[in-house]
């Protein structure tokens, strides 16, 4: 696994004092702790500024790292409790928390004014339009599944399910995103 | 309904590469001989292409950098397993079983006399051990200790309320 050799290597020389190797890891894993915080709080400002505490939460913490499992692993325990502290903290009425389950905000959140619809032409925008309508459990797993290529063991020990569930989670939120597709951008996305 | 359901979900897993060997081989040969497997086959496999093509959220230009600067004042904190030493929590351990085991001898023996065989275990006077002074003595020092340990809790978290 070159990539996780890689991210080993990175950590290794970071450990031994030589901090701009930390920066690689930032670089490579930024998108992915952002758009996951992102899940959580609907707010891109907010989302930076938590994905900026995971990355220091994460730099701090680098000694505990085991080696284990993928970084990006280790890495979204530390997004998880921080957005859910934060969640917890600023009671956001976007999102409420209900121990592990999380609720979906309301449409009307996502501006869906006519200029906006216009500008909404392109296939991988309207996905991701779709993906923020999803809840934030579902988005969460389809981003771990997808955009992080984790595998159904690796979600399953994150989200602390067994594999056959995340199978089944998996599919059921790809079946909500289909729905979603389906009723707000009829069939012109797919076949 | 159901049927395409169930259709639906293995050429899902079988699509993210998460079914095991026998079912691989199975669908695979479903959608080339099946028309309605092939036809689910071909729409989910452009979902799931455009699903995967999707590429996460950037942050700002400096994100980056606002985190280095960030943790140029941060310390690596020691890994966890360094904060014990596992030869004292081996010792006390050992500590225990030995009481244990020295208690469940002890009390075979007292239970079981023999006659030919004169226990050779002498009964403890425990009253006299567990006498009011010593357990007064006892209680005091788990007082102290206990409001020693609140003091530097409390401390801790008035010092540092986020954690």
């Amino acid at each position: 696994m070159p990539e996780q050799s890689d991210d080993l290597l990175a950590i290794q020389m970071t450990l031994q004092g030589q901090q701009p190797a930390y920066a690689t890891l930032v670089n490579k894993y930024q998108s992915y702790v952002f758009t996951l915080a992102l899940r959580y709080v609907n707010d891109r400002e907010v989302a930076e500024e938590l994905a900026q505490d995971v990355f220091v939460k994460a730099y701090r913490h680098l000694a505990d790292f085991k080696g284990n499992s993928k970084f990006s692993t280790w890495l979204y325990t530390i997004v998880h409790t921080t957005c859910l502290s934060h969640i917890r903290k600023k009671k956001d009425d976007a999102i409420l928390l209900e121990e592990e389950k999380m609720i979906t905000i309301s449409d009307n959140r996502f501006s869906q004014n006519p200029s906006e619809r216009m500008e909404q032409k392109t296939q991988k925008q309207m996905l991701k339009n779709a993906l923020n309508h999803l809840s934030a459990a579902d988005a969460q797993l389809l981003t771990l599944f997808y955009l992080a290529e984790q595998s159904v063991d690796e979600i399953g020990i994150i989200l602390g399910l067994t594999a056959t569930n995340v199978k089944v989670r998996l599919f059921r939120a790809t079946q909500k995103l289909r729905e979603i597709l389906k009723s707000r951008y009829g069939r012109e996305l797919i076949g | 309904m159901e049927q395409h359901l169930e259709i639906e979900q293995q050429l899902w897993e079988y699509i993210d590469g998460i079914c095991d060997g026998a079912d691989t081989q199975r669908i695979s040969l479903l959608i080339t001989t099946n028309a309605l497997w092939k036809e689910k086959y071909q729409y989910l496999i452009a979902l799931h292409e455009s699903i995967a093509g999707i590429e996460g959220d950037q942050p700002s230009l400096r994100f980056t950098k606002n985190v280095m600067d960030a943790v140029s004042t941060a310390h690596i904190v020691r890994a966890t397993k360094q904060y014990f030493n596992m030869g004292v929590i081996r010792g006390i351990a050992a500590l225990f079983i030995l009481a244990l085991v020295a208690v469940l001898v002890y009390a075979i023996a007292l239970a079981k006399p023999h006659a030919g065989n004169a226990a050779v275990f002498p009964k403890l006077n425990l009253t006299r051990l567990f006498s009011s002074g010593f357990l007064d003595l006892i209680v005091c020092i788990n007082i102290v200790l206990g409001l020693a340990f609140a003091d530097l809790l409390l401390r801790k978290k008035r010092l540092h309320p986020s954690s």
